[in-house]
């Protein structure tokens, strides 16, 4: 599995529309509406080495089960809120409660000494376009109610040669190229190679694309 | 957010055969099994941390509870033999057939490219992060109210994926790990009752802290804090089993101060 994210902020709302019509040849299918929730936390501690970074992401994805992940300095963790994706092992073992909070939650309830909320960027109510190479998703990006732009994620679910994945990407770019946009972010990153999360993988390539 | 409800008390070892038959009739179930590995940490102790957040509302520093399962099939393979017996045989500091390196990487995640390959370690990766409020004041109390917020990590990724690699970037540092084994009732009404034997892990090494007896917590989890009725039936199940174990186990509020989990708490505990 691979991913990559685009995030075209010199955009208008109405350039998912253009999109659409660009992929419709190739259309198999249009599926679920999606969304994500994208957060910013600073690092209070006033002490820091002035090179060490101070930001920390988290993601929530609609479309993969509620995940979210938060991606501190190529370091990831995969949380879950939902009480049934709490693995049985635990709840059997005394360690888990059943009942379960999201991380953000745990951050602003009770760790706001240590960790400030920044910013939120949302994408609500996004398409999914599946096409016999890809599965795309797209949405338009706002934050606190403003248009920021673009973003598509594209996906990859076939075990396929990293070559091949580089050049179904590079028909989506061509694509763009063709609604005359040129003047994006693009992302297909892999913190470590040996050790793929997909969606620690993925989270980190928002946080490229999205971070200001 | 949940709400715990508890009460303890404790057993010594002779006790345990006839305190484990006398639950499992008054309960009409048998007891469950259960182990598990649990790291405390801490705020990283080199950083200057406020006490109040950008509200300044005052935040004090608490730790943080990593739990997660200790897998009892490797311990003891044949599934008839696994049961509450096996406990007897875990009397003193030593924990025979736990592999306590095994244990530790789990948090650590495992360095060894290789062995990550064959185990599958990636399946194994998920733990429950928690923090446990102070318990709640009074001297009227009846039961000890300790609120818990509660998230489940299912995987860690990135350069160096382990979770203690992401909570060490997050500011915490590990403090110290325990290992718990024990046994568990489903007593009526909800309530669950844990007969339990605690060491404490360090570097390899494993020391036993309930040693000569068992620890005995009865307690009930209610879901919402705000949940006034399930609170009501909770305190009364936990007030009825207590009248009930009256004279055999004393159950009683456990020393609040021992329950809590703020940094400056140390020196008390």
């Amino acid at each position: 599995m691979r991913s990559t994210v685009i995030f075209v902020e010199k955009s208008a709302p109405a350039t998912i529309t253009e999109l659409h019509d660009i992929l419709s040849n190739d259309l198999i299918s249009v599926k679920e509406k999606w969304s994500f929730e994208f957060k910013t936390f600073r690092l209070t501690v006033k002490n820091l080495p002035p090179e060490s970074p101070r930001l920390m992401h988290s993601i929530t994805f609609s479309h993969r089960d509620n995940k979210s992940v938060i991606v501190k300095n190529k370091s990831a963790i995969v949380t879950s809120a939902m009480p049934g994706s709490i693995p049985a092992a635990l709840t059997l073992n005394g360690c888990s409660s059943a009942s379960c909070e999201s991380f953000d939650h745990l951050l602003t309830s009770k760790l706001s000494n240590l960790w400030t909320q920044r910013q939120t960027i949302k994408g609500d109510f996004g398409s999914t376009y599946q096409t016999s190479e890809l599965t795309i998703r797209a949405t338009n990006v706002f934050s606190y109610g403003g248009f920021k732009g673009l973003l598509i994620e594209l996906e990859c679910e076939e075990q396929i040669p990293d070559s091949e994945f580089d050049q179904r990407i590079n028909r989506i770019r061509n694509y763009l190229r063709d609604m005359s946009i040129e003047d994006y972010k693009i992302c297909s990153d892999i913190m470590d190679p040996q050790r793929r999360n997909f969606l620690c993988d993925l989270a980190q390539q928002y946080v490229k694309v999205l971070e200001l | 957010m949940v709400l715990q409800l508890s009460l303890v008390s404790a057993i010594d070892d002779e006790s345990y055969d006839l305190c484990t038959s006398t639950l499992c009739n008054l309960s009409g179930n048998p007891p469950v099994l259960f182990s598990h590995f649990t790291a405390m940490l801490k705020p990283n102790p080199t950083f200057d941390i406020e006490q109040t957040n950008s509200k300044n509302q005052l935040i004090e520093q608490n730790r943080l509870k990593l739990c997660k399962e200790v897998p009892l099939d490797q311990l003891e393979p044949d599934g008839s033999k696994r049961d509450y017996e096996m406990l007897k045989n875990y009397q003193d500091d030593k924990l025979d057939g736990f592999n306590l390196q095994v244990v530790e990487d789990m948090l650590h995640g495992s360095t060894d490219l290789d062995r990550m390959d064959v185990d599958e370690a990636k399946s194994d990766d998920s733990w429950i992060l928690s923090i446990a409020d102070i318990p709640a004041a009074g001297s009227n109390r009846k039961v000890s109210t300790q609120s818990i917020t509660e998230n489940t990590i299912l995987s860690s990724g990135g350069s160096s994926p382990s979770i203690i690699a992401f909570l060490s970037e997050f500011g915490y540092v590990p403090d110290y790990q325990f290992l718990t084994l024990g046994v568990k009732f489903n007593m009526n009404h909800s309530v669950y009752l844990e007969l339990s034997k605690v060491w404490l892990i360090q570097g390899g090494e494993s020391k036993q802290i309930t040693k000569g007896g068992f620890l005995v917590k009865a307690f009930v989890n209610v879901t919402k804090g705000t949940d006034i009725k399930s609170i009501n039936h909770g305190t009364n199940a936990l007030l009825n089993l207590q009248k009930e174990l009256s004279g055999y186990i004393d159950l009683t509020i456990p020393d609040r101060k021992s329950m809590d989990s703020r940094l400056e708490n140390l020196s008390d505990i």
